[in-house]
């Protein structure tokens, strides 16, 4: 009798202690966030074996428009998560996820305005913001501009702020160019105004080229002034970009004109020149395999 | 991808033209993978890794492919942003080709 109450002790005594599970164990924020990403990368694999694998044209439409995945309806997911967890630091994580989507741009009551909104009120200072900053370069609206010029000015990560200012300078250069188009291009301008309506319109078409350019040259002088040392996407600084920008803005490289020199590598890291192949017809290809 | 590039090296070699790359991929070692698949034999510049580098910002590079043609006086002729297709460049390519022997034979 002893010797059983014994050994069932002893084996009592072996037995891992149980959690106690009085209630069904609910997500974190994080969780839910890294559980939308997942859901949409396994969804956006599944897209593309089944577009690579469709063997017609028709085939391939059929895919898209029946696996890829919207991030129209996946934003909105984001967007909750980030809404009821506003102190969480996976909100941030959930809006920068719905920015650097292809969710719609045009709408100002759509997750994208709602998430930039939240961004300009709660996460300006936050060293997280430098990855929204490309993607915004492309942005034509007013809310993305007021979001990087608050970055450029309020957050102390040098890193974010040069980015934003970037993203300034780049979406300031891209209302240029528009503007510029709409005086050579009549036509397409006019099919501008009656797609974007008459005040985004009348925004580019009345605008002052010389002020724009200046805008842009400002920008980029100040990245040569306030961050030259930053380190740069992929490589080198944002000093010596800007700068070779700011040459490429004061000396354009014109139809009619010399070109100036190119003192660089190759892909195998050896130096060479354009001025190398003087006395040779040129054919200056810029590419990339992506 | 790279046919109409890999033919005109071929079509003019022993005349005074060269192809030059500036090329914006962000690895090296892969890009030496496509260049010997694709067998893309002439040289580029490397931009310094992005379609923001210090290089295709000096050249006012928005969109890819660029093309800018120079003649062997190092003036700027023609430039497109993406290809004008392959007659067109042969065109002008074989125009600026014939005006450099001209004035090479000249001198």
């Amino acid at each position: 009798m002893i010797r059983t109450t014994f050994g069932l002790l002893a084996l009592l005594a072996l037995l891992p202690a149980l959690p106690a599970r009085d209630k069904a164990e609910t997500p974190t924020p994080t969780q839910q966030y890294q559980a939308l990403v997942k859901e949409y990368q396994t969804a956006m694999m599944e897209f593309r074996k089944a577009y690579f694998a469709a063997k017609t044209p028709q085939d391939q439409q059929k895919v898209f428009q029946e696996k890829y995945p919207r991030p129209d309806k996946f934003a909105p997911r984001f967007l909750e998560v980030a809404e009821k967890n506003p102190q969480d630091p996976a909100a941030v994580d959930a809006l920068i996820w719905i920015v650097q989507s292809q969710v719609d741009t045009s709408d100002p009551k759509g997750p994208r305005a709602k998430a930039l909104k939240i961004l300009f009120r709660d996460h300006v200072q936050n060293e997280k913001m430098v990855k929204v900053c490309y993607r915004l370069g492309f942005a034509r609206d007013e809310e993305s501009r007021q979001l990087m010029r608050a970055v450029l000015e309020k957050n102390k990560y040098r890193s974010a702020q040069a980015h934003a200012c970037l993203s300034l300078a780049r979406q300031t250069e891209n209302r240029l160019r528009l503007a510029r188009r709409f005086k050579d291009q009549p036509e397409m301008a006019k099919r501008y105004e009656v797609i974007r309506g008459k005040e985004a319109f009348e925004a580019l078409a009345k605008a002052d080229l010389d002020k724009l350019s200046k805008e842009v040259e400002a920008f980029y002088e100040r990245i040569v002034k306030d961050f030259a040392d930053v380190a740069a996407p992929d490589s080198g600084t944002f000093g010596e970009m800007a700068e070779q920008k700011l040459e490429g803005l004061r000396h354009p490289i014109l139809v009619g004109k010399p070109v100036p020199e190119i003192d660089g590598e190759d892909i195998d890291s050896k130096k060479f020149k354009l001025s190398d192949y003087r006395g040779k017809v040129v054919m200056l290809d810029f590419w990339g395999h992506w | 991808m790279y046919s109409h590039e890999r033919s005109l090296v071929k079509r003019l070699e022993g005349k005074p033209f060269v192809l030059i790359g500036v090329n914006s991929d962000k690895d090296r070692a892969a890009l030496n993978k496509v260049m010997d698949k694709e067998k893309i034999t002439w040289r580029s510049f490397w931009n310094g890794g992005s379609t923001q580098g210090s290089i295709s910002e000096r050249w006012d590079v928005e969109g890819w492919p660029t093309l800018y043609l120079i003649d062997a006086k190092g003036v700027l002729r023609h430039k497109h942003v993406g290809s004008p297709g392959e007659k067109a460049l042969d065109e002008e390519l074989d125009k600026l080709i014939a005006e450099a022997e001209k004035t090479a034979a000249a001198k």
